[in-house]
């Protein structure tokens, strides 16, 4: 867990902060990284963006409670993870409908060694995926990842394990190709 | 796996968009109302000097009521529009409720004075909790605090803090404050709430100084140290506000139109009292408040009316492609077409909107006042542009009260 003082600091000046100043501190750090992550998870780079950035505007929208939250980022990664496994089915209506957020970039081209990475993950489940995710690429540790999701650190490591037996095959048939 | 790593590159083709971008997501979805020039709506607002004066309260925490301007005159004529629908809420015993105790833990309660840290696991209903923390002592000394789901803090004790724990913050609205929405989570949950005190090493202060980098990913969390000079602990709090009352029924999604008994803004209280929504396709919404000897708050809400996909189709050829537009135009674009701009008056004076922090100006929504009490209010919403059929509009009246005290063990 990153404790990131968000009541006091020593030092540090009082001055007055918007609501919006805090989700804007969390937007230019953690933006690009949570989209990635999300990448990981989901397998589809626009999805990925428009989730998280729904979970930014709903951080917006949560005001005050949000400076609260201490992690902020893993707040988020729970949002937006939640947006990509709630969307709306009526996705022709809602696109007329819901004021959208900004969206994906059209010109992102994922590289092929990129799509590989994404494809190895999803022949994971879910449970496994996000354990993945969060070790290896939200740099979480074993004992936060428990605390993130609710579930015993042992838990966790035996998903790590698993999924790293399932994925060594896949990923260093990669590397060997990569070689060749 | 360094695999992995190599999605990290997605990141750099990332285009991020400018954080202006979401905040005026955020301001389209919560404003559906937009008024269609400045100059129409720079209508000066009289204030209620007196108001200010015997409450005692700033700007924030105690916004001045909307005063009469002109006063209103009993014998104008003020037409009430046929059709338009007065909701009383339901409220039941026990709806009107503060904050429940659920546990309270400090190192002067016997059994754990000495402790260098401290633990209580309570249910609560989901989403529902809230928290506070205090530590009184020696500014050297730090605290911390996790509530198990990756929430908590952290700070400095301080020789002078109040070591009576209070609800300072909020899981789910902000601040302490009880949202004006109701309650929807079913469930409970179970939370675990750690707090403890330490001295953190030069190293790891040195890194939250520089403020650059995860100190507790590189010096590990700093341990629980035995301190007789701190006084410390926490309290877990939940509050839950059944539906009290709904709008726009069978139209707009429930979650977002159904709201609980009693709401409160920086701490002051309100009470729902009655909706008021308009007739379907009426242009016009008004109705009369008798004199009360609580200050009033009325807030406008506005949703997709059943007619605005219908208008949407037909206008089909006029908006611009959707998924290689600017959102902004594209709503824009939609809205001109389809959307109606609303406007509240009061007492006969066009209330300004609020763009921005509505909640710090005192109301909920941003077409919203707060009446001042011992008088005969009238109160108007008016479709300025577009066409009433497309969207639903109703007011929400609330009273202010006082928050009964909290229960718990």
């Amino acid at each position: 867990m990153s404790y990131r003082s968000s009541i006091e600091k020593p030092s540090a000046k009082v001055t007055r902060v918007t609501k919006e100043d805090h989700v804007r501190e969390v937007y230019d750090a953690s933006y690009r990284r949570l989209v990635v992550q999300l990448f990981a998870l989901t397998g589809d780079l626009a999805d990925a963006e428009d989730a998280v950035q729904e979970a930014f505007v709903k951080a917006l929208s949560l005001g005050r409670a949000f400076a609260d939250l201490d992690n902020r980022e893993a707040w988020l990664r729970t949002v937006a993870l939640n947006h990509v496994r709630n969307r709306w089915r009526h996705a022709e209506v809602a696109r007329r409908l819901r004021t959208k957020v900004p969206g994906p970039t059209p010109e992102v081209e994922v590289g092929p060694q990129h799509v590989a990475l994404v494809d190895a993950l999803a022949t994971l489940d879910l449970a496994h995926r996000t354990a993945v995710v969060l070790f290896y690429l939200a740099d979480r540790s074993v004992g936060d990842i428990a605390i993130e999701l609710g579930i015993p650190v042992g838990t966790v490591k035996t998903r790590l394990a698993r999924s790293r037996e399932l994925l060594a095959p896949l990923l260093s048939g990669a590397e060997e190709a990569d070689h060749a | 796996m360094p695999d992995l790593d190599r999605l990290r590159e997605v990141g750099q083709l990332v285009r991020q968009p400018a954080f202006g971008e979401l905040l005026d997501t955020r301001r389209r979805r919560t404003r559906r109302t937009r008024i269609a020039t400045a100059t129409a709506l720079a209508v000066a607002v009289t204030v209620a000097v007196t108001v200010l004066a015997t409450s005692g309260g700033d700007v924030r925490s105690d916004p001045l009521p909307v005063a009469p301007s002109p006063s209103p005159t009993p014998t104008e004529p003020f037409e009430i529009p046929a059709g338009q629908q007065t909701t009383t809420p339901e409220i039941r015993p026990g709806d009107v409720r503060g904050f429940a105790v659920l546990a309270t833990v400090t190192n002067s309660q016997p059994g754990h004075q000495g402790d260098a840290e401290l633990t209580a696991t309570v249910t609560s209903p989901v989403d529902a909790a809230y928290f506070s923390v205090y530590c009184r002592g020696p500014s050297h000394l730090w605290y911390f605090w996790d509530r198990g789901d990756g929430g908590g803090g952290d700070g400095t004790c301080s020789p002078d803090a109040d070591t009576t724990p209070r609800v300072l913050t909020g899981q789910v609205e902000g601040g302490g404050d009880i949202g004006e929405l109701a309650h929807t989570q079913r469930g409970t949950e179970s939370i675990t709430v750690r707090m403890w005190i330490t001295r953190p090493s030069a190293a790891y202060l040195r890194c939250r100084h520089r403020d650059t980098e995860d100190c507790t990913s590189k010096y590990g969390l700093p341990q629980p140290t035995v301190s007789p000079e701190a006084q410390f602990g926490f309290g877990i709090y939940s509050h839950e506000s059944p539906r009290a009352l709904r709008l726009f029924a069978g139209i707009a999604d429930p979650t977002n139109y159904s709201y609980g008994a009693v709401s409160s803004i920086d701490k002051v209280a309100w009470l729902l009292d009655r909706a008021v929504a308009a007739s379907p396709g009426a242009d016009r919404l008004a109705f009369e408040l008798p004199a009360s000897d609580n200050e009033y708050l009325v807030d406008v809400y506005d949703a997709f009316g059943p007619h605005f996909e219908r208008c949407v189709d037909q206008h089909a050829g006029e908006l611009p492609d959707f998924e290689t537009t600017d959102h902004n135009i594209f709503e824009a674009v939609r809205d001109q077409l389809c959307y109606a701009d609303l406007q509240l008056v009061v007492d006969g004076a066009p209330v300004p909107p609020d763009e921005a922090d509505t909640v710090a100006k005192g109301h909920f929504s941003e077409l919203g006042a707060r009446l001042p009490p011992g008088l005969v209010h009238r109160v108007e919403v008016r479709v300025i542009r577009g066409d009433p059929r497309n969207i639903v509009y109703a007011v929400i009246v609330r009273t202010r009260t006082e928050l009964p005290a909290g229960t718990g063990p």
